[in-house]
């Protein structure tokens, strides 16, 4: 994946087979955010709608009824949109480059993030164990590798803007 | 900085207050509170504060070094209502945020 600046914003580049692993990561992703899908004690489903209180379990419960639907929403919504744009640059040919203004930037460093938070939970991602130079023998070390790879298209996206 | 009394409590319960207490109550402003977590990236974080709230960079990068190195770190403050507003968004960008009255 090529990621650079252009006119409108920026212009991600990719062979057609990476393109097809994003596009199922990101149907992954949004596959999983289909209500009733992770249950709420799920520790991804925790980490993607954490508590808005710290010490107040009640103030917590109210403000969760408040915002969790939408913001579910508004997640699965955003994955969507982001798979729809991978479709639609997908010619056939070997290389297709998808163009993002800034909003639609903003929206893709937000799902890259989304599928980091998942990935990096389920591995049990720490400050002292943050994916870089995983062990290859490392029963996880494909789920390590998509890991790596999503925070270096997200840092790249977000350096471009 | 302007708090109305009644998003903070129950009125009845405010009452039960001597005046001294209440005004204390109601002064002191809420805060929102990002965590650090090991997996937002440091150029992300410093990212949503500069989108979030219009923070220069160099503001920003102060904010999300405080975050990464003391652990959290106030980002805004304001009325409760804008306080869960702020968490909402930061919620809707993947960081750990929480609200609290400031002690």
């Amino acid at each position: 994946m090529k990621i650079s600046k252009d006119a409108e914003g920026v212009r991600v580049r990719m062979g057609s087979i990476e393109a097809d692993t994003l596009s199922s990561l990101v149907a992954d992703l949004a596959n999983a955010l289909q209500p009733g899908c992770l249950d709420a004690a799920d520790p991804v489903y925790q980490r993607l709608f954490p508590d808005g209180y710290r010490d107040n379990p009640e103030a917590a419960a109210a403000f969760r009824v408040l915002t969790e639907d939408s913001l579910l929403t508004e997640r699965r919504e955003r994955a969507m949109r982001c798979l729809a744009e991978l479709s639609e640059a997908a010619t056939g040919a070997k290389k297709l480059d998808v163009h993002l203004g800034p909003d639609a930037a903003q929206r893709w460093i937000q799902v890259l993030n989304d599928m980091r938070l998942a990935v990096g939970t389920r591995l049990g991602v720490t400050e002292d164990h943050d994916g870089y130079g995983f062990d290859p023998k490392d029963p996880e070390a494909m789920s390590w590798s998509i890991y790596a790879y999503l925070t270096g298209v997200q840092d790249s996206v977000v350096r471009a803007l | 900085m302007g708090v109305m009394a009644g998003t903070l409590a129950p009125e009845r319960e405010v009452q039960q207050h001597s005046e001294a207490d209440t005004f204390a109550e109601v002064d002191r402003p809420w805060i929102t509170v990002v965590w650090n977590d090991p997996i937002n990236l440091m150029s992300y974080v410093t990212h949503v504060f500069m989108t979030v709230f219009g923070y220069p960079k160099a503001k920003a990068e102060k904010l999300m070094l405080d975050v990464h190195e003391k652990g959290r770190a106030v980002v805004s403050s304001g009325t409760r209502e804008r306080m869960e507003l702020d968490v909402t968004t930061l919620h809707g960008f993947g960081l750990w945020a929480t609200t609290e009255q400031q002690q």
